[in-house]
């Protein structure tokens, strides 16, 4: 019997009218196994859908359309992800391309971000950003976008989302990997821009004000609790920014310890630790703000007079020579920590 | 410091997810917000200028719950594969904001012939071959500029259905018509 007589549909119809969103990914990984199914019993509708596809590939390698960004993801994200021929030949032409490639890998890693699981470590989901089915590496396979007048797919030739092969995946080596090498130096990214980091506050902080010099500038020293809160939760947050701040990011660490503070505004040691972030990165005027709120909070001696140390180096940082030196004098007057560090600073000052 | 006792992760989330479970949708939107407000806020992207990250957020949670929710097998890390979702998003905003400044230009300059479909015209001139517009040359202007709306420029039923005010279901049915008359005329 002819396939096409009776093709295995849902519903007994042609998918035709979802080609658009088929080859977008934007249908369900049902639907989508679904119509891969038809095709593969469907002349017609594999014709049409070989058809569309073909002319995506034509308007790559004319120029008439550009590379899909889940696509673009996909491929920055994970080495195993190759460009098909046609997007790989637009690639190397499209300036507009290369830029999103390297703005993406300009984007933060998450275990950078939040302390986190990292794209690069994980490899499950990689693929499928936006989503697809799971991919085998992909096998050779002769490019179809030279031939746009015809269809290239057979029924017996299974579609991408079928047999997790991608037939645009037609690639002869690993071009992902290939550019990767190029394009993106990540390293020297983070590198630089660690490296600019330091120079800025280099640049900005002795520039401040003569009492900038005396500012002591250190991270908190914090415990991280080991158990895993609920996801996107205040704990989790917290937990997050806790991560982050004792690995030293703390870029990373304020984001996570607002949102933290979206959900509880109240809690001292995230106004604490996140004003503490802010001065760790030169955010003088933001940390100011952010670690007066957690002197208000304190509901401890211990933390008033933590909160009070962080304003007090920020007040250095800031000009307000006034506002430190009652901060410092303060905490010189009672037992603590940080107690030795004021008087020292408020003789400084003082000479 | 101590955190709250241990509760579902976020693949745990993803699964309840996938079974319906509201609470578990629930935080996986707020996931999601965090990270396009981390992504927005903290990502170094020139290009960026204006994409408000709460856009963002939203686009990607439609697009997790309307896709990327049933993709998603639990077996990778689900932070990473909501983050590839954001990232999407968030280019995909940056792209048809980059379309529709094209549009505006060219509607003012009236110089369609600098206009590339993908918003992106400065490096057509570089590129040759057949082109798509040649292959369609024979097809009604409606159908050409549907086909290239939909197939080159990345656009939705939705959207064109609400550009043109007709219906979606009109808009596919026309498509699919458009689309057989051009392989018959290249056959």
């Amino acid at each position: 019997m002819n396939k096409q007589d009776n093709p295995p549909t849902r519903s007994g119809d042609h998918p035709i009218d979802e080609i658009a969103d088929y080859l977008d990914r934007r249908l369900s990984l049902d639907r989508e196994r679904e119509i891969a199914q038809h095709l593969n019993a469907c002349i017609e509708c594999a014709d049409d859908f070989a058809y569309a596809q073909d002319l995506i590939d034509v308007a790559l390698r004319s120029g008439e359309t550009h590379i899909r960004v889940d696509r673009l993801v996909e491929i920055t994200e994970n080495l195993q992800a190759e460009f098909t021929v046609p997007e790989w030949d637009h690639f190397q032409i499209c300036p507009s391309c290369q830029a999103e490639a390297a703005n993406l890998q300009r984007f933060p890693d998450p275990a950078d971000l939040i302390g986190g699981d990292s794209i690069a470590a994980s490899s499950s989901n990689q693929g499928e950003v936006a989503p697809g089915p799971k991919r085998a590496k992909p096998k050779n396979r002769r490019s179809t976008a030279t031939e746009p007048k015809g269809h290239t797919l057979t029924p017996s030739e299974p579609h991408w989302p079928q047999d997790e092969i991608d037939p645009r995946s037609d690639t002869d080596e690993s071009l992902g990997s290939r550019i990767l090498g190029w394009l993106f130096p990540k390293g020297l990214i983070w590198v630089g821009s660690g490296a600019g980091a330091v120079l800025l506050l280099f640049m900005i902080l002795p520039g401040a004000n003569d009492t900038a010099p005396l500012a002591q500038i250190a991270p908190i020293a914090i415990t991280v609790p080991r158990s895993v809160p609920e996801a996107g939760s205040f704990g989790e947050r917290l937990s997050r920014g806790l991560e982050s701040y004792v690995a030293g990011n703390y870029e990373a660490a304020e984001v996570a310890f607002a949102l933290a503070r979206e959900v509880d505004s109240s809690h001292v040691e995230a106004a604490l630790l996140q004003g503490s972030c802010q001065l760790l990165q030169g955010e003088t005027d933001e940390a100011v703000l952010t670690l007066e709120v957690a002197s208000k909070l304190a509901d401890t001696p211990e933390q008033f007079a933590e909160a009070n140390w962080q304003l007090a180096n920020a007040l250095l940082l800031t000009k307000n020579e006034a506002g430190a030196r009652t901060l410092l004098t303060e905490i010189s007057g009672q037992e603590g920590t940080r107690q030795a560090a004021a008087k020292a600073i408020l003789a400084a000052l003082d000479e | 410091m101590t955190g709250p006792p241990n509760t579902p992760s976020l693949e745990e989330a993803m699964a309840a997810a996938q079974r319906g479970d509201a609470r578990a949708e629930e935080l996986l939107a707020g996931e999601v917000r965090s990270l396009a407000r981390i992504v927005c806020t903290k990502g170094q992207v020139p290009e960026m200028g204006g994409l408000d990250w709460e856009d963002v957020s939203q686009e990607a949670s439609q697009r997790l719950f309307r896709v990327g929710l049933s993709r998603y097998r639990g077996d990778g890390s689900a932070r990473s594969y909501l983050y590839s979702i954001v990232k999407v998003t968030m280019l995909q905003l940056m792209r048809s904001a980059t379309r529709r400044r094209a549009r505006e230009q060219v509607v003012s300059d009236e110089e369609a012939a600098s206009f590339s479909p993908a918003g992106k015209g400065e490096e057509s001139s570089t590129m040759e071959r057949v082109s798509v517009r040649q292959i369609l040359g024979a097809l009604a202007p409606e159908c050409q500029e549907l086909i290239e709306a939909m197939f080159l420029n990345g656009a939705t039923y939705r959207q064109i259905a609400e550009e043109t005010g007709l219906a979606e279901s009109s808009v596919r049915s026309k498509l699919s018509r458009c689309l057989r008359r051009a392989r018959e005329q290249a056959r």
